[in-house]
C-alpha cells in the first residue's frame, strides 16, 4: 500500500517535473537561439563592410593618380586629398566596427579570422602612412612665378609622397584586397555555420515545444481518466454501500464514526445520529453497562501490533448480543446483533481505521434456537416413546382414557360459569383433585413426561389456592397448561394407538417391549398386573384425597382375553370413581360409626354359562338420590313431570347418561360420574348390561353382566 | 539440530492431560518444545532456563494465575508471543489477558488444527 501511495504522487508530480525540465530547455535553446541570431546579424554587417572596403584600396589608386596628375598640371588638388583622407578615415573606422561586429558575432577568438584579420592589418598599417603622408600637408602646392605656376617646397614634397603612395598602391590593391577577400569569405563561413546552428536550435526548440504539447496531452488526458476512474469508484463505492445489507462503518483511532458507512447502519442500529458519533456512545443504549466496557476494551485490543486479529475473534463480547429497540407503535422489539471488526490494511504500518462490520442476526439466531428446540423436543420425545414402550401396553390405553376424561373434566369444571369467591375456589379444588390423581397414575407407570406437567399444574393451582382472592383472570395459567397438557395427552394416545396396531392379536395385556426391557412385566403371569395395577390406583387416589381405602379383588385373574382389555379400563374408571366419590373422608367414615379404612372391591366371576359378571363396590356413602335428580333436572337430562314419575333405579341410571358428568357435579364429594357415561357405552357395546345397587350411607355396587365371549372383543371403543 | 529451530515454545496449563494434548498436536516443523510449566510460577522459572519465544497460557491456574504470569513474562521479554488457551467462560478475563500482552486466545475445546492454525498466526503476529 506504500507503494501506492507513491505512485500516486508521483502521477501528479510528473506533468509537472516534466512542464518544467521542458520550459528550462526550451529556455536555454531560445537563448542561444537568439544569441546566434545577434551573431549572425554581426557576422553579416562584418562581412558587408569588408565586401565595402574591398573597393576601396582601388579608390585610394584612382584618388592618388588624380592628385598626381593635378599637381603636374597645377591644378587644384585640394578635392581629392579630401575624398583621400575620408576614405581613409572611413577604413579605419570600418575596422574598428568590423573588429567589434566580429566580437559580436563570437569571432573575436577565431584563429583563422584573427590570422586574416592580422594580415588585413598588417597590409593597412603598410599603406596606412602613406595616405596620411600624403594628407598631412598643409598650404599651397603651388608658387605662383610669371613664367607660371610652379611646384613649392610643399608641392615638391606632396609630390613625393603621392608617388610613394602610388608606387605601394599596387601592393596595396593585393594586400589589403586579398586579406579582405579572405576576411569575407571567412566571414561567409561564419555567417553559415551561424544560420545552420541557429537553424538547428530554432528545429530542435520547436520538436522540444511539440514534445511537450504531446506530454501535456498525455497527462491531460490522463489526469481526466483518473478523475473519471476517481469518480466511478466513488460511485461503485458508494453503490456498495448502498446496497449492502451489513452495516459496515470505520473506526477511527478515538474510536469514533466517520462520514462514511453503509446504509443499512442506521437500519440496523435503530437511529439516524450516526455520522462522526463516537463507537462508546453508539452501543452504549444497546449493552449493560459491563458489556460496553468490555466492549470498547476489545476493539482497542485490535490497535495493539502485538495482538493477532484472528486469534481474538472469539472473544469478541459483541460477537452475538441480544438489544431491545422501541417500536413505532410502542413497546419494545428484541433483535439480535452481531458486531465484527478488521484492521484496515494500508495507510501507515499500523493502520488508521478499522472496519465495523454489524449484522442484524435475529434470524439466524432464532432458527438455531429452533432447531436447537425441535432437538430437544425430539429427544423429549424419545425419551417419552421409550418411556411409554416401558408401559403394559393396556395400562397405558387405560391410562390415556382416564386421564383424558379427568383432563375434560378439568376443563369443564374451569368453563363452567362461575365468578363469585366461593365458586372459584370450588373450581379451583375439583381441578386439584382431578390432576392430583392422574400425576399419582401417571408417576406409577413411570410417564416422567406427563407427571411432570401435572406436576406443574398442580404447582399453579397449589399457588392459587394459596391466594385468599382470588379470580378469574388468576385461571389463565392453569386453562393454558391444561391445554398443553391434553396436546401431549393426546400425542401420547396417538403413539398408543399406533402401538395397538403392532399389538399381537389376543395378547393386549402384555407390553410389547420384551420382558428383559421391561421389568415390570417379569412374572405378569403369576400375578394378573391388573390387580397391581388397580391397587396403585387406588393407594394413589386415596393417598391424594386424604382417604384410606384397601382394594379386594376377586377372580381377575380369569378373565378371558377378549375381555381383558375392557374390564381393565372399566375397573380402572370405577375403582378410582369409588375412592374419589364413593368412599367417605376418614372424618366422614368416623361419624357414620365405619371402619376408616374404607374397603373397594372388584370381581370378575363367571356366571353359569351365559356370561360373567363383573362387580365393583365400595362401602362409602350410597349415591345421592335428590341430588342426581336435581342435577339432571337442571341439566335437563329430564323434565320436572318424567322426574316426578322416575322410580329410584331409573334415577340412578342418570348417572351413565352423557352430559350428566359434569365438572359441577363431581365436585361436590357425594357426586360419582367420572365418565361413567363411557363405561356404560363400552359395556352396551359388549353386548352387556350394568346394574346399581345403593344404599345411602352403607355402600354402592355396580355389577356389570358380560355375555359369553365367542370371539375375541372388538377393540374397546375408544 | 533443534538449535536450528526457530521458536521455541513453552507450554503453561495446570492439566496434564492439557499439556500433553498440546504438545503431541503441536506439528510445525520450526517450532521446538523447551518445556512446561503446571503454574505461573514454574513458568516464570523455566523461562530464565529455556528462554522460551512461544508460550501457550491457561489462566485459570493455583499459585499464579495466567494474567500474572502473561504480565510478568511480557514485562521480562517484550517479544515473547502468548497464546492464551482457556475454556471460554468469561470474555472479560481473557481480554484482561490480552491487555496484558498476550497475541492471541485459542478456546477450550481445540482440535490439532485449530491449535496449529493458531500457532502459525501466533508466530505471524
Amino acid at each position: 500500500m506504500k507503494r501506492r501511495r507513491y505512485d500516486f504522487d508521483l502521477a501528479q508530480l510528473l506533468p509537472v517535473a516534466v512542464a518544467t525540465t521542458f520550459a528550462a530547455v526550451l529556455t536555454v535553446l531560445l537563448t542561444l537561439g537568439i544569441q546566434r541570431a545577434s551573431q549572425l546579424q554581426s557576422a553579416s554587417s562584418a562581412l558587408q563592410l569588408a565586401s565595402e572596403l574591398r573597393s576601396l584600396p582601388q579608390y585610394f589608386g584612382t584618388e592618388l593618380t588624380l592628385v598626381q596628375r593635378g599637381l603636374e598640371s597645377r591644378t587644384f588638388v585640394g578635392e581629392p586629398l579630401q575624398e583621400i583622407a575620408t576614405a581613409r578615415d572611413g577604413f579605419d573606422k570600418a575596422l574598428e566596427r568590423i573588429d567589434a561586429e566580429l566580437l559580436a558575432a563570437g569571432l573575436g577568438s577565431t584563429v583563422e579570422i584573427q590570422r586574416i584579420r592580422g594580415a588585413l592589418d598588417a597590409a593597412w598599417a603598410r599603406f596606412a602612412p602613406l595616405l596620411s603622408a600624403v594628407t598631412g600637408h598643409t598650404g599651397a602646392p603651388y608658387a605662383d612665378t610669371l613664367s607660371g605656376s610652379r611646384l613649392n617646397a610643399t608641392g615638391r614634397a606632396l609630390k613625393g609622397d603621392v608617388d610613394a603612395a602610388l608606387a605601394a598602391q599596387a601592393d596595396s590593391v593585393r594586400d589589403v584586397g586579398g586579406a579582405l577577400k579572405d576576411l569575407a569569405a571567412g566571414l561567409q563561413d561564419a555567417v553559415g555555420d551561424r544560420g545552420r546552428s541557429l537553424r538547428s536550435f530554432l528545429l530542435i526548440g520547436a520538436a522540444v515545444a511539440g514534445l511537450l504539447l504531446v506530454l501535456m496531452l498525455y497527462f491531460s488526458l490522463r489526469s481526466r481518466r483518473a478523475s473519471a476512474d476517481a469518480r466511478r469508484a466513488e460511485r461503485q463505492v458508494a453503490d456498495i454501500l448502498g446496497t449492502v445489507r451489513e452495516g459496515l462503518f470505520l473506526l477511527d483511532r478515538n474510536l469514533s464514526l466517520g462520514a462514511v458507512y453503509s446504509a443499512s447502519l442506521p437500519r440496523i442500529l435503530h437511529t439516524d445520529a450516526v455520522r462522526d458519533r463516537a463507537f462508546e456512545d453508539l452501543l452504549r443504549p444497546l449493552v449493560p453497562a459491563k458489556t460496553l466496557a468490555t466492549a470498547m476494551k476489545f476493539v482497542n485490543l485490535l490497535w495493539k501490533e502485538k495482538v493477532h486479529e484472528d486469534l481474538i475473534d472469539t472473544v469478541n463480547p459483541l460477537n452475538q448480543i441480544e438489544v431491545q429497540f422501541a417500536r413505532s407503535g410502542g413497546g419494545t422489539e428484541s433483535r439480535f446483533l452481531s458486531f465484527a471488526f478488521k484492521r484496515v490494511k494500508g495507510g501507515g504500518a499500523q493502520g488508521e481505521h478499522l472496519l465495523g462490520i454489524v449484522t442484524d442476526i435475529t434470524d439466524r439466531v432464532q432458527i438455531a434456537r429452533e432447531l436447537e428446540q425441535s432437538k430437544a423436543d425430539n429427544q423429549a420425545q424419545l425419551d417419552l416413546v421409550m418411556q411409554l414402550l416401558r408401559v403394559p401396553f393396556a395400562q397405558l390405553q387405560s391410562f390415556v382414557q382416564d386421564a383424558d376424561m379427568a383432563l375434560r373434566k378439568s376443563n369443564a369444571i374451569l368453563k363452567q360459569p362461575g365468578r363469585e369467591a366461593t365458586e372459584l375456589r370450588a373450581k379451583l379444588n375439583g381441578v386439584f383433585r382431578e390432576v392430583h390423581t392422574v400425576k399419582g397414575e401417571a408417576g406409577a407407570l413411570g410417564l416422567a413426561s406427563i407427571a411432570a406437567r401435572l406436576h406443574q399444574l398442580e404447582e399453579s393451582l397449589a399457588a392459587l389456592r394459596e391466594k385468599s382472592q382470588v379470580d378469574g383472570n388468576d385461571f389463565i395459567p392453569v386453562v393454558v397448561r391444561l391445554d398443553e397438557l391434553m396436546s401431549h395427552l393426546a400425542g401420547i394416545g396417538q403413539f398408543a394407538d399406533r402401538l395397538a396396531e403392532v399389538q399381537p392379536k389376543g395378547d393386549t395385556m402384555r407390553s410389547i417391549v420384551p420382558p428383559l426391557l421391561a421389568n415390570q412385566v417379569i412374572g405378569a403371569d403369576a400375578e394378573p398386573p391388573l390387580e397391581q395395577l388397580l391397587a396403585q390406583v387406588v393407594r394413589d387416589s386415596a393417598a391424594a384425597q386424604g382417604k384410606r381405602a384397601a382394594l379386594q379383588c376377586r377372580g381377575l385373574q380369569d378373565i378371558p382375553p377378549a375381555y381383558r382389555k375392557a374390564v381393565h379400563d372399566i375397573t380402572i374408571h370405577m375403582a378410582r370413581n369409588a375412592v374419589v366419590h364413593g368412599i367417605e373422608a376418614p372424618e366422614g367414615r368416623a361419624a357414620a360409626s365405619k371402619h376408616d379404612t374404607a374397603a373397594v372391591r372388584v370381581s370378575f366371576e363367571q356366571s353359569g354359562s351365559e356370561g360373567y359378571v363383573l362387580t365393583v363396590e365400595d362401602d362409602g356413602q350410597g349415591l345421592p338420590y335428590e341430588r342426581i335428580l336435581d342435577t339432571a333436572l337442571r341439566k335437563g337430562l329430564v323434565s320436572p313431570a318424567d322426574a316426578a314419575r322416575m322410580e329410584r333405579p331409573a334415577v340412578y341410571g342418570l348417572i351413565f347418561r352423557s352430559g350428566f358428568s359434569t365438572a359441577e357435579q363431581v365436585t361436590e364429594h357425594a357426586g360419582r360420574g367420572v365418565g361413567l357415561d363411557a363405561v356404560s357405552q363400552t359395556v352396551r357395546e359388549l353386548g352387556g348390561s350394568i346394574g346399581i345397587a345403593t344404599a345411602e350411607g352403607k355402600f354402592t355396587r355396580f355389577r356389570m353382566k358380560l355375555p359369553r365371549a365367542e370371539t375375541p372383543a372388538a377393540t374397546h371403543a375408544a | 539440530m533443534n538449535a536450528t529451530r526457530a521458536h521455541r515454545l513453552m507450554i503453561v496449563d495446570d492439566s496434564n492431560v492439557m499439556r500433553r494434548k498440546i504438545e503431541r498436536s503441536q506439528d510445525i516443523p520450526n517450532v521446538e518444545i523447551v518445556g512446561t510449566a503446571g503454574n505461573g510460577h514454574e513458568a516464570l522459572a523455566l523461562h530464565a532456563e529455556a528462554r522460551p519465544t512461544l508460550v501457550t497460557m491457561d489462566l485459570t491456574m493455583p499459585e499464579m494465575d495466567g494474567i500474572e504470569c502473561v504480565e510478568q513474562l511480557v514485562g521480562r521479554d517484550p517479544d515473547i508471543r502468548i497464546l492464551v488457551i482457556s475454556a471460554l467462560a468469561d470474555k472479560a478475563t481473557a481480554i484482561e489477558a490480552l491487555e496484558k500482552g498476550a497475541s492471541g486466545f485459542l478456546c477450550k475445546p481445540f482440535t490439532e488444527r485449530q491449535l496449529n492454525d493458531a500457532l502459525v498466526k501466533l508466530i505471524e503476529s
